[in-house]
């Protein structure tokens, strides 16, 4: 006997919390010394009736009746339960057995006054009247549902649906109360009463405000949300053609601006959320992949993403301390459910080309503008270059995925295959990709998740962002002489006959031999331990791994450069490893209307990179391209190796009261290897708080579902430099020297931004619409700023943490069902303002000069008191009539050109940013309208610097038709200066309106839901055609005004050099799943 | 049960090893793989970077447009806005050329001050004492260069002998030529004791020899701003005396592979594939392709040797090509320079040679008067530099004569080695000659040349960047 109960009391122990553990220890010992005369007390006599009474209250009255004092714990015994009974004149035994029993609360005599409650175990069949009930579960649309849980509430006891939906199981009792939970279903509780037969239907959960968020180290219900966090899901991506993962962000979240600064085949797209912060540091927010922080989201699979989570404020981002300045995108891939395996295909193909096309002179205009400048051209060919090198791209896709599982096995496995050629060939890339997420219940208490994607990505460059004379293949489209053919000879290419540098763009783009090849393997494998109820431990030990190889080979005869090199080779090698270790400590607990929940965590982090880059020449046989045929191996070979390790310490709080009241804490302790041991930890706290008004009792509109005004304060940081920049360095040249460039710099640290955010958040009409507003300052200090040095040292700029840098901004995102009758019609629309200033460089820096143009001078000026971006040159005042140059404002009253005549003439900077996403379906019938736009910026057009600028012997534009012949002629375009860049310098004559609203996707879809195809085992079968970038309204002259030759987010934007376009794509896809 | 149990232990179990991997305190201690650290590095390899800035675009290209183009031995030629005005004479601190050159040379000036302040007290194990010593000497060697690069050129100047080690001490105020020419004098006493002798370099010329530091003696001497003519005379005849001869070939000279000339002070030479001689890409079509190309020789300098009949040097110093692009000043053919044309550029540059020394000394002795056609007179060296170019003695008997026959000697002998300029800027010639210069249809070219527009203004860069600099 007493064996056996020790049995059960070891047993509970097991399942019951913290506080019943203690209770329970100190009970148990009590109970054997009472044991042999206290169960006198469960006789004694009771009168009670209640009817739906509180718990709370009928203990009370028990208590009251008998003396008998009840002890439990809150989280076992929902005091708040309303229970109903007619137990008159009963004895107090019968009270606990007919009501409290079939709850699911055991009980133990302590002694003559004491009775502990507790959770029962698994309740024993045999011993309790059961109730055997069966159903069948489905779901709205009369789906049955595999895999639901059914549990008895208060108990561990329960099942699961067959996969046919149905299910059976007994019960204690009438009183039983049913849990049915699924993932992406409203959970519901039924009473069995008098019922043996349930027919359940399961709501989707479509309430966007218990939607799950993934945040840093957890996730959160959207109402939860005391931060600024965009949540953009898979069907932004869906139907697209996109390649790189970051284009499905693209107008589709405020305050998250993405550019594709070319429209190159696989170029990755560049994030940046709420602004830029750096000039010397990274300004890409942290990409984390399913808890891996990686260096890029190149790598992914758009099809395998089910969702980005964007941390926007420091609020929320400050849990990944130094490294969250810039944000922190969340992605999460694909998880199998579990139920019956599904196979997902989706498959796509197209073409593209580009929208737009210059008109350049003709071959008696060209040669007509370069006899006036005294050239000779003999060429006696009529070539239309852009033809000849703009042709039709194509893109494909094909994705196969399998995934399901049973309630502790899911997998979701998948393989897929993309490929987009260029409109430029040989433009090229081509992504193989493997990924296999499994998530195991190992144990009722350990839950495995194992995440392992493969990469490899081949693909073909064609140079841009350069002039001709550079190898710019798209500028060399544009001012190639028409008079030349593509060959000169047999095997040589032509050139330019009066510069035999500018090649013709074939040249540019076929004579190299050239490819990239990129191999990726990221996964991670998570354990997560429950060690008591609410308490969890997690483990998660990730790797990303890249190996990435380009090789080059220019032979020795066909072009310019490859002749006088005599065949010119580069091969450059980077492999790169990063593992990440993190461990955190979960606690959750409800106490009465109270609810808390606490991280603590420790994260370690250590990257390895090796570096080599060979430049070769002398390839006497042009035959054999790689490095060994070459007969010299230039100085600028390298190989470098590189490490930097990060310890972190993390912790978090979060509390709420009565889902009204929330507050949130977060604190990192960072330390990096990047900075001196002695200032290499630093604090990055913050907090915020939510007030979902709607909750309160003074409020009394119905028909509003969420009203959250929500305020947060935190401050992150940016270690993204160098890995070692705060030594004092000899670095090697090459030829065996060292050159000391870099001083130590003791006092080296991480760029500190401090962020305030206030937003609201508004749902009404279920759901119906959606309206979230932020407003934010940021702020920038500690910024590394390139020091000028003064070039007497001997040095050249030197980077310390001497600047300031702000961001402030607002946001507004809405997502309105406008119909929803036999038309649905879903509108989604976002804006976004940023407003950028640089308060200051520091003592010794009064300017910093970017976005230099070739052979001219920088067009960006960085000063304090303005923002990045800021274009700096000379006013153009037109073509003066009487000498056909071009008048430059003389604004230092100097007398003639100086550099005092130069001023700020415009800024790269948008004022807003706008994305507007249309969805409507009738039927089967689905059509998806999406635009995105950018206002109020200013492009310098450099491209026109090379097509207007009439000094040498390149093809121009047809705007030169109306350049300047005669004296006392009105025109817009200056005369040809053979030699002289004077009318060509970097003025507001090349200053643009960047503005554009662009038909980013246009979607047509319709689901065959014929019985054939249900019969033939389909669940899904969709057919859809995308077109993207069909139409982009702008007055902006040059091919594409989305596009940068510089970091688009940095200090250098806006500069369009040749840059290569963003293509019109027309798609035709099919997504079938059985 | 006992596999309940397990979560007990295994989540504790990865706590403590957690714990344990937390206590390796140098996981966050990462140090420059790639790079040294300043405790790490050799005396060797920072001697060898200061030798590696000969091949900088200053000591390449800048240094023949300073010293050609700037004067009527070349035009500008190419499409750099730059050098157009440098030949012009309408540079502003903004030229490029004149930013890029400072900022070089005041690099070179830093990497020996590297060595100056840190290899007297390295531990270094590979050296002995006394190269040490050598070290330092070629070290204060390479300084004087530079400064005295620097001061032909700007006049006045910071003068930094310390490596900064902090923000603060990288803004120096401006100083007078006087004090330049201290610095220099006093880096070349140092240097003097220190460096090997002409014969331990006999096949090192690319390095510091006691010739070297006795020729730049020399000239440091002539140029300052009062001049010490026995002074000059003195370190040219201890050059004499080292043993260097004139290399009875002109051309051999410059022909390709010809390194440790015995007529060679100081040399930088060019393997071809570490370092190429990239002035025959730049100034030649032999190199790099057919490009515009730039420094091209000038009718004065071509009217120059035609006049004089001197067909050794002509020949040895222009070649004409027929080029893809227009020159403004020559029709097809167009002259080139001659010197360095082989198309690996393996051309050595000399830095210091016998003729320059001779012909120096003839300066001198002139202005000292002595201008016999004799050992100790002004007419025997220029004679013997004549001699090698297979021309006749010189009729100049006068002194005011012999001024100019030497300046003319050195013309023909140094074009395109970057004398010229400093040479009509030494004699107080160069207003007169560049404002008499004509193009090739005997029209002059009215550079309007003033006195102030023979130096170069200080980098724009240093007047922004340095609030010290008091200019």
């Amino acid at each position: 006997m007493k064996k056996i109960r020790w049995s059960v009391v070891i047993h509970h122990i097991m399942r019951i919390t913290c506080i019943q553990l203690i209770l329970a220890t100190i009970f148990t010992f009590s109970l054997y010394a009472n044991e042999a005369h206290s169960q006198s007390v469960l006789e004694k006599q009771i009168s009670l009736s209640a009817d739906k009474m509180a718990m709370r209250d009928v203990l009370k009255e028990i208590k009251q009746q008998t003396g008998v004092k009840f002890t439990y714990s809150s989280d076992v015994v929902d005091l708040g339960r309303k229970i109903s009974c007619n137990l008159a004149g009963t004895r107090l035994k019968a009270f606990f057995e007919t009501v409290l029993q079939p709850i699911g609360i055991d009980f133990k005599v302590i002694d003559d006054e004491q009775i502990l409650l507790y959770q029962a175990a698994v309740i024993n069949k045999t011993a309790v009247a059961d109730i055997k009930i069966s159903g069948t579960i489905k779901s709205e649309s009369g789906e049955s549902l595999p895999g639901v849980s059914i549990r008895i509430k208060g108990t561990s006891n329960g099942t699961t649906t067959d996969a046919n939906g149905n299910f059976t199981l007994s019960v204690p009792g009438k009183q039983s109360v049913l849990e049915v939970s699924y993932i992406g279903y409203q959970s519901q509780e039924i009473t069995v009463g008098e019922q043996t037969t349930l027919n359940i239907i399961l709501k989707l959960e479509d309430s966007k405000l218990n939607e799950v968020v993934v945040v840093g180290y957890g996730t959160q219900k959207k109402k939860d949300l005391t931060g600024a966090v965009a949540v953009v899901g898979s069907e932004a991506i869906e139907n697209r053609p996109i390649v790189s993962a970051a284009a499905g962000l693209q107008g589709q979240a405020a305050g998250v601006n993405v550019f594709a600064a070319s429209g190159k085949p696989g170029y990755g797209l560049t994030v940046s959320i709420r602004g830029t912060t750096s000039l010397n540091a990274k300004n890409d927010p942290l990409y984390v992949v399913d808890g891996v922080i990686v260096e890029n989201i190149d790598f992914l699979n758009p099809n395998d993403i089910a969702s980005f989570s964007v941390l926007k404020d420091a609020a929320s981002a400050a849990i990944y301390g130094a490294s969250g300045a810039n944000g922190v995108v969340l992605i999460t891939t694909k998880k199998g459910k579990s139920g019956k395996a599904t196979v997902t295909v989706n498959a796509y193909t197209g073409f593209s080309n580009f929208a737009k096309k210059i008109d350049v002179l003709n071959r008696d205009q060209y040669l007509d503008l370069i006899h006036e400048m005294g050239y000779v051209d003999d060429g006696t060919e009529n070539t239309d270059w852009q033809d000849v090198t703009f042709k039709t791209g194509h893109e494909q896709n094909l994705q196969l995925g399998v995934s399901g599982g049973d309630e502790k096995n899911r997998y979701y496995i998948s393989a897929g295959y993309q490929k987009q050629q260029g409109v430029v060939a040989p433009a090229d890339y081509d992504r193989y990709s493997v990924r296999v997420n499994l998530e195991n219940k190992v144990k009722e208490w350990m839950t495995l998740s194992t995440n392992l994607a493969y990469s490899r990505s081949v693909s073909i460059d064609v140079p841009d962002n350069s002039g001709v004379a550079r190898g710019g293949t798209i500028l060399s489209a544009l001012s190639t002489p028409p008079t030349l053919g593509i060959w000169k000879s047999p095997g040589v290419y032509s050139a330019n006959v009066n510069q035999a540098s500018m090649m013709n763009p074939i040249a540019f783009a076929f004579a190299p031999d050239q490819k990239t090849r990129d191999n990726r393997v990221i996964g991670n494998m998570a354990a997560d331990f429950k060690i008591a109820k609410g308490l969890s431990f997690r483990s998660n030990f990730g790797i990303e791994s890249q190996g990435n190889r380009y090789d080059y080979f220019l032979d020795p005869y066909s072009t310019d450069l490859g002749r006088d090199k005599n065949g010119y080779g580069i091969s450059t090698s980077i492999e790169r490893f990063v593992w990440l270790w993190e461990n955190t400590l979960n606690y959750k607990t409800d106490i009465e209307k109270h609810h808390i929940e606490a991280l603590v965590g420790h994260t370690m982090q250590e990257s390895d990179y090796n570096y080599s880059h060979i430049v070769a020449r002398e390839y006497p046989n042009g035959s054999v391209g790689n490095i060994n045929a070459a007969a010299i191996k230039e100085p600028g070979t390298i190989t470098t190796k590189s490490q930097w390790s990060k310890r972190s310490y993390l912790a978090r709080l979060n509390y709420a009261y009565a889902d009204k009241y929330l507050l949130q804490a977060n604190v990192r302790y960072d330390g990096s290897s990047r900075f001196p041991s002695y200032g290499r930890f630093g604090w990055f706290p913050s907090v915020s708080a939510a007030w979902r008004i709607n909750k309160e009792d003074f409020f009394h509109a119905t028909w509003v579902d969420d009203l959250k005004l929500r305020v947060g304060w935190g401050k992150t940081g940016n270690d993204g430099i160098g890995d070692y920049d705060y030594y004092g360095r000899f670095t090697p040249d090459g030829t065996g020297g060292l050159a000391y460039n870099n001083i130590a710099k003791d006092s080296l640290k991480w760029e500190k931004t401090a962020q305030t955010n206030i937003g609201v958040d508004l749902s009404i009409l279920n759901g119906r619409l959606t309206f979230t507003a932020d407003a934010y300052l940021k702020k920038t200090s500690d910024l590394l700023v390139a020091v000028q040095t003064a070039p007497s040292s001997g040095f050249n700029n030197q980077v310390f943490n001497v600047g300031e840098i702000q961001n402030k901004g607002l946001e507004f995102g809405v997502n309105a069902v406008a119909v929803d009758k036999a038309v649905r019609w879903d509108i989604n629309g976002n804006i976004s303002f940023n407003r950028n200033r640089v308060n200051s460089l520091g003592r010794y820096t009064k300017i910093l000069n970017y976005g230099g143009i070739y052979e001219r001078t920088s067009a960006i000026r960085v000063e304090p008191g303005r923002p990045l971006g800021s274009f700096y040159g000379y006013i153009s005042d037109g073509v003066d009539p009487n000498t056909g140059n071009i008048m430059y404002r003389d604004l230092d009253k100097s007398g003639g050109l100086s550099d005092g005549d130069r001023t700020y003439i415009g800024l790269a900077q948008p004022k807003f940013i706008y994305g507007l996403t249309n969805n409507v379906r009738w039927k089967n019938l689905e059509l998806n309208v999406f635009f995105q736009g950018v206002q109020g910026n200013d492009m310098f057009n450099a491209s026109r610097i090379e097509l207007e600028g009439m000094y040498d012997s390149k093809n121009q534009s047809t705007a030169v038709l109306r350049r300047w012949t005669t004296p006392g002629q009105v025109t817009d375009i200056p005369k040809a200066t053979k030699g002289s860049n004077d009318n060509s310098l970097v003025s507001t004559r090349f200053i643009e309106d960047g503005s554009y609203l662009r038909l980013k996707a246009l979607t047509v879809s319709y689901n065959l839901t014929h019985p054939l195809v249900t019969k033939a085992g389909f669940n899904r079968l969709q057919f859809y055609v995308t077109g993207q970038n069909l139409f982009t309204i702008t007055n902006y002259s040059g091919f594409d005004p989305e596009v940068s030759q510089n970091n688009p987010n940095g200090p250098a934007l806006g500069i369009d050099y040749g840059t290569y376009p963003q293509s019109r794509s027309f798609i035709f896809g099919v997504n079938a799943a059985f | 049960m006992k596999k309940h149990f397990s979560k007990y232990i295994i989540a504790p179990g990865l706590i403590l090893a957690l714990g344990m991997s937390a206590c390796t305190k140098d996981f966050l201690d990462k140090k420059p793989i790639s790079e040294a650290l300043p405790e790490d590095v050799t005396a060797q390899p920072l001697l060898d970077a200061a030798y590696n800035n000969m091949y900088d675009e200053y000591y390449t290209n800048d240094y023949l447009v300073n010293g050609d183009v700037m004067s009527d031995n070349a035009y500008a030629g190419g499409d750099n806005v730059a050098n157009f005005s440098i030949d012009k004479y309408t540079v502003n601190s903004t030229n490029g050329n004149v930013v890029r050159d400072w900022r070089y040379l005041y690099t070179d000036i830093k990497n020996c001050n590297l060595i100056l302040n840190f290899v007297p007290t390295m531990q270094d194990p590979n050296i002995t004492e006394e190269r040490r010593e050598q070290i330092l000497g070629e070290a204060s060697f390479l300084r004087a260069w530079h400064y005295f690069n620097l001061v032909r050129s700007w006049k006045e100047m910071p003068i930094p002998t310390e490596v900064p080690s902090n923000l603060g001490e990288m803004y120096l105020p401006k100083q007078s030529s006087d004090s330049v020419f201290k610095r220099i004098l006093a880096d070349l006493d140092f240097a003097a004791t220190r460096v090997r002798s002409t014969s331990e370099l006999a096949n090192g010329r690319d390095s510091i020899s006691t010739g070297a530091v006795n020729a730049l003696y020399a000239k440091v001497y002539a140029t300052m701003p009062n001049p010490d003519w026995n002074k000059v005379v003195e370190y040219c005849t201890k050059v004499e005396d080292a043993g260097y001869i004139l290399e009875p070939e002109f051309a051999k000279l410059f022909a390709m592979g010809t390194v440790n000339n015995p007529e060679s002070i100081w040399e930088t030479q060019y393997d071809g594939v570490v370092h190429q001689n990239w002035i025959a890409g730049m100034n030649t079509p032999f190199m790099w392709g057919d490009w515009k190309k730039f420094n091209i020789p000038s009718h004065t300098i071509v009217n120059a040797y035609l006049d004089e009949k001197d067909t050794v040097r002509y020949k040895a110093s222009i070649v004409y090509v027929t080029p893809s692009w227009t020159d403004d000043y020559w029709g097809i053919p167009t002259p080139v320079i001659g010197k360095y044309t082989d198309s690996e550029g393996r051309n050595t540059t000399y830095r210091l040679r016998l003729a320059d020394i001779l012909l120096l000394k003839a300066e001198a002795l002139v202005e000292l008067n002595q201008l016999a056609d004799a050992p100790g007179g002004a007419a025997y060296y220029i004679n013997m530099v004549r001699q090698r170019a297979h021309l006749g003695k010189t009729t100049a008997t006068t002194k005011e004569d012999l001024k100019l026959a030497v300046e003319k000697e050195r013309q023909l002998e140094l074009a395109f080695e970057g004398h010229r300029m400093f040479d009509l800027i030494r004699t107080k010639r160069a207003v007169t000659v560049m404002n008499s210069v004509k193009d090739g249809d005997g029209n002059p070219l009215n550079y309007n040349v003033t006195e102030d527009e023979l130096y170069f203004p200080m980098s724009q860069t240093e007047i922004d960047n340095n609030p010290n600099i008091n200019n």
